[in-house]
């Protein structure tokens, strides 16, 4: 006489009635019950010999970040050669380089797969190189793989087209997609089990689940609670969590509250005032160029209210006004002050900080997002975040500077410091820090310095004040063990799941 | 950063003496240069933005002599008269005002120095010179030049000469569209009616500044006698970039010898690579570096960064600045060389021990509870980027274009816009996990960016958090809990749910939500309409709420 549990004694029922091979899927929708019940009860049952359980382990593939940009923007090497078609069939390397965005290191690479693909003549003409191109790139394989994989996420690798499985080598090659294996189980009738007949079996007395009346009815003490496998693993939950990277920026944020900061932010959409003119950074700086700074379609200018602070920043440019200073020497322009940026330095919070607190001792602290104009891939972020910290007192000094961003890097679990001098166009004496990373060496942690008198004076600010500004993206890549810069807005549900906190 | 390749060998000619690799390395990393890599001969060096007379193995040298305490003090420059004199014509006033220019006679130029003097030349040009809008340099062997120099705007079809590394006679306009350097540079002066020209007596070009100069005045190996001329429209950054060409290529030895400038009545002789004197706080430099240096140790750190000293008193130098220094606007910067000076390894961190209290924000303190009662309700966070498109805010969506703030030079289409919704973002995130086991419910508390008049910057910051629940099955009641639930427990009395209607949700089954006795809604909740979710390939149902954290917070007890 073979004795099962009800669960057992269910699911051996259905496999009689099913006869054939079934997998895990089937069984869940023809029971009420879940996964990890099942597995444990199909455990027991092939404990028993009644039942083989057949595992499959089966293939499958996703794109990664740059495979999903490729599959919408597609590939760097027909892009190459269709900017080349648009621009009437020849066109500068240089020229499609910079229109398509595409990374200077990338390009030899690049060059090398139209090459082989024959998609386009590359000739070498003095001190350029020309790409020469007559028929428009056909969509490749490997574009053509990608958007399935873009498309469903994830795909059996057996459920595709032979064609697409030889391109699966080649865009794993080029380091656009990962495979990851994932079992399938099928459970089918032993010898066993076929011959023993459902009327053979007895199911167990006994109750799984206790319930209220039994207790309160004192029904327990007669009936028999079955043993559980305790061992056995129980179905995946999830839970709520606080994304990774947020929980990266709290940290830095205890540690600053903890030291004593004020925290404080300003507005990302900036005028040109706060985020370059109160910082001393002459109007024909480079970073105000449109290659650095993201200008605005709409709205285009914003206000300045402070006019008397305007009158000393303009005159502190043009001759340095009283701070000292010989000033920029040129002839500053109050249209451009008030042009509307996206703000690119959390400086200009500082700025707005210090035009409201002009009482020593100061100690403030911003952590808030930046934008400057780059591609999104692996290394760079069209924005980022920024830890940015000031302090300000009579007898503030450089030494204290490199005092405070060394027990910061310590406080935040960090090695090793190192200064050198730096260069920042609002301060004066400047120094940049390095922390040593057991894998990649010194790298580089914050820049810092003083703010110049030409930056503190227009603001009436009659203290030395000591500021650092640390890019926290960095940072956490370097804290949490991450290569992608994308992964910190990583679209992966299970990614985020996985993450421990 | 600009980077410099120069030769480890070269260095060490320049420097007469012996040192190691590393030692190199280590002395330049406490500099405002860096070793960014080292292959055999050769060294790739980072330079900072604000030095620019480190931009070539000369000046690099210059100062590790200074540094390494081989040669202290400031360089004297000795500038003897050449015979050559530069009319400025009335004429270039409008397009390139301002000329500077040097001899060095006597200099023997090989392979290795006449790149780095190309490099040089290069690099100014990329930084310092703003990619030669602002000043240009040319560099000419002084033998080719007969008679007197003439600076002056001429019109471009009557220019005519045969280009540096070309082989044909061009004119202005030739020269500006067929060459790469004229196409590349040419928009600096293609406005004009008139272009910048430097010729001598005879006629023959020296350059068209600032895109290329003649053939006839070409240096190599064999120069002995060197003719720079350096145009602008900054007067001031000329005559530094003139003093830094010009110091750099002396440090290889030769003569310095001025050239006259005439312009209308006025008569200017350059380089004068004399040097301007500041007035210098002793405590000052102590108050700011945090340090207790006595008179000799400053002016030794001074010394060591090149710079000339006088003491006039007890707390008071005199300092004589390097002629090739641009970087010195103020006192400050002079104490940041003292600091160089004395070896940033030395200065020694001090914790600074101010008392005060740490304040956060409060709006930061109300988004920790808000995230926390949406955790306790199960929901996993996320976060998406403030910049994205208006294909994903709007067509997507259903909704008709309104106010949002644009970029005006997008690098991609995708990344154009500010959100000034968290939604969008929220299903989009969900289009990419359909493989992924649900339930799947996700919130987001972030900014957006929105219109408003009424701030200097004609816009404003504003928080909203949002919740998203998607699975097979999901009711309008379900969202529904979850707000009443959040509602509840972040310190709203009494709420109250308005039919409204939106686009992007099922009709009839959408609220604005209003708390009580406030005019305005605090947010919207609803059920996703299925054309959305067909837009965004979405295979499951979508219920939502998404809240205006700031004025929430107002209302909170």
């Amino acid at each position: 006489m073979i004795e099962l549990r009800e669960n057992e004694y269910n699911i051996f029922s259905l496999l009689k009635k099913l006869k054939d091979t079934i997998s895990l899927d089937e069984i869940l929708k023809n029971t009420e019950l879940n996964e990890s019940t099942i597995i444990k009860t199909l455990l027991n049952l092939s404990k028993n010999k009644l039942v083989s359980i057949i595992e499959e382990k089966n293939a499958f593939l996703r794109a990664n970040e740059e495979g999903l940009k490729y599959s919408q923007i597609g590939l760097p090497e027909n892009r190459l050669v269709e900017t080349a078609i648009s621009a009437g069939g020849v066109i500068d390397l240089d020229e499609a380089v910079e229109s398509t965005h595409i990374k200077k290191e990338m390009v030899p690479i690049i060059l090398g797969w139209i090459k082989k693909k024959g998609l386009a003549t590359i000739e070498g003409k003095k001190d350029k190189i020309l790409i020469l191109a007559t028929n428009p790139p056909k969509e490749a394989a490997e574009e053509k793989l990608l958007r399935i994989l873009s498309k469903q996420g994830e795909v059996n690798f057996e459920s595709l087209s032979d064609e697409m499985k030889k391109t699966t080598s080649l865009l794993k090659r080029r380091n656009l997609i990962e495979e990851f294996f994932k079992i399938k189980r099928f459970v089918k009738l032993s010898d066993k089990g076929q011959k023993v007949t459902i009327d053979s079996i007895k199911m167990i007395d006994g109750v799984t689940a206790l319930d209220s009346r039994m207790i309160t009815s004192r029904e327990w003490k007669k009936v028999k609670l079955l043993e559980y496998d305790v061992t056995s693993s129980p179905p995946v939950i999830y839970p709520g969590k606080r994304h990774f990277f947020s929980d990266f920026i709290e940290e830095g944020r205890r540690i600053l509250l903890r030291m004593g900061f004020e925290e404080y932010d300003g507005p990302y959409v900036e005028e040109e005032f706060w985020n370059f003119d109160v910082l001393f950074q002459a109007q024909d700086h480079p970073a105000r160029e449109i290659h650095d700074s993201y200008m605005l379609k709409k709205p285009k200018k914003g206000i300045i209210e402070n006019a008397e602070l305007m009158e000393r920043v303009k005159k502190t440019h043009e001759n340095g006004w009283t701070t000292g200073s010989r000033g920029w020497k040129y002839k500053w322009n109050s249209d451009i002050t008030r042009r509307l940026v996206l703000r690119t330095q959390t400086t200009a919070v500082s700025m707005r900080y210090l035009n409201e607190h002009k009482e020593p001792p100061i100690k403030m602290f911003c952590i808030s997002k930046v934008f400057r104009p780059d591609v999104l891939d692996s290394k760079h972020a069209m924005e980022f975040t920024q830890l940015e910290g000031i302090i300000g007192d009579n007898k503030i000094t450089l030494r204290h500077l490199l005092g405070l961003l060394k027990n910061f890097a310590k406080t935040l679990g960090l090695g090793e410091v190192k200064f050198r001098p730096g260069y920042f166009p609002f301060t004066e004496p400047s120094v940049e820090s390095f922390v040593k990373h057991p894998k990649l060496g010194w790298v580089e942690f914050v820049g810092a310095g003083m703010f110049r008198p030409e930056v503190l004076k227009p603001l009436a600010i009659k203290f030395p004040v000591i500021a650092w500004g640390i890019g926290f993206d960095r940072l956490a890549m370097i804290r949490l063990g991450i290569d992608d810069i994308r992964e910190l807005y990583s679209k992966r549900l299970d990614l985020l799941r996985e993450r421990t906190l | 950063m600009p980077t410099i390749t120069i030769s480890y060998e070269d260095l060490l000619n320049l420097l007469g003496e012996k040192l190691s690799l590393k030692k190199i390395e280590e002395t330049l990393f406490l500099t405002k240069c860096q070793v960014e890599s080292l292959t055999n001969n050769e060294i790739t060096i980072e330079v900072m933005a604000d030095r620019p007379d480190l931009l070539s193995v000369e000046g690099i040298s210059r100062e590790l002599k200074g540094i390494l305490g081989f040669e202290k003090g400031l360089k004297k420059y000795k500038v003897g008269r050449s015979n050559v004199k530069i009319n400025v014509e009335p004429t270039v006033e409008i397009v390139r005002p301002f000329i500077s220019s040097s001899v060095i006679k006597g200099v023997t130029l090989n392979d290795e120095s006449v790149r780095q003097v190309m490099q040089l030349q290069e690099k100014l040009h990329l930084t310092y010179c703003r990619n030669r809008r602002k000043v240009s340099i040319g560099i000419h062997d002084f033998d080719t030049i007969e008679g007197d120099i003439f600076y002056a705007g001429v019109p471009p079809n009557r220019i005519r000469f045969v280009p540096l590394d070309e082989e044909e006679e061009m004119n202005g306009i030739e020269i500006l569209e067929n060459i790469p350097k004229g196409r590349e540079y040419g928009h600096i002066i293609k406005n004009f009616p008139r272009y910048p020209l430097l010729y001598d007596s005879k006629g023959d070009v020296l350059s068209l500044p600032p895109i290329i100069n003649g053939i006839i005045t070409k240096i190599t190996e064999n120069t002995k006698n060197i003719l720079l001329d350096v145009t602008g429209t900054d007067p001031d950054l000329v005559e530094f970039v003139n003093n830094i060409m010009a110091s750099n290529i002396f440090e290889r030895g030769g003569k310095i010898e001025a050239v006259e400038i005439s312009k209308k009545d006025e008569i200017r002789f350059v380089p004068k690579l004399d040097s301007q004197s500041i007035k210098f706080r002793i405590d000052f430099t102590n108050e700011i570096l945090g340090l207790k240096l006595n008179k000799t140790q400053i002016i030794n750190s001074l010394e060591k960064m090149r710079y000339g000293i006088k003491t006039i008193g007890k707390n008071y130098l005199e300092v004589s600045i390097p002629p090739y220094r641009a970087d010195i606007l103020h006192e400050i910067d002079i104490v940041e060389d003292v600091a160089l000076g004395y070896g940033y390894n030395r200065l020694g961190p001090e914790m600074p021990l101010i008392p005060t209290i740490g304040i956060e924000r409060e709006i930061t303190s109300y988004i920790r509870k808000a995230c926390n009662i949406m955790i306790g309700l199960g929901f996993q966070e996320i976060l998406n980027y403030i910049l994205t498109n208006r294909e994903y805010l709007f067509e997507k969506m259903v909704i008709q274009n309104s106010d949002v703030v644009e970029l005006e030079n997008p690098l991609t289409s995708e990344y154009s816009t500010l959100r000034n919704s968290l939604l969008p973002g929220l299903i989009n995130f969900l289009s990419y996990n359909k493989h992924i086991s649900y339930p799947q419910n996700i919130f987001e508390c972030g900014d957006v960016v929105i219109y408003n008049e009424s701030e200097p910057t004609k816009t404003s910051n504003s928080k909203r958090l949002t919740a998203v629940l998607c699975d097979y099955r999901i009711s309008y009641e379900d969202i529904q809990s979850s707000l009443y639930s959040f509602l509840k427990n972040i310190g709203i009395k009494k709420w109250i749910l308005e039919r409204t209607e939106n686009p992007s949700f099922i009709k009839g089954r959408v609220a604005s939500i209003y708390i009580e006795g406030i005019k305005n809604p605090m947010g919207i909740i609803g059920e996703i309409n299925p054309i959305i979710l067909n837009n965004f390939e979405i295979e499951n149902p979508i219920a939502t709420f998404e809240i205006k954290l700031e004025e929430m917070m107002k209302n909170s007890i």
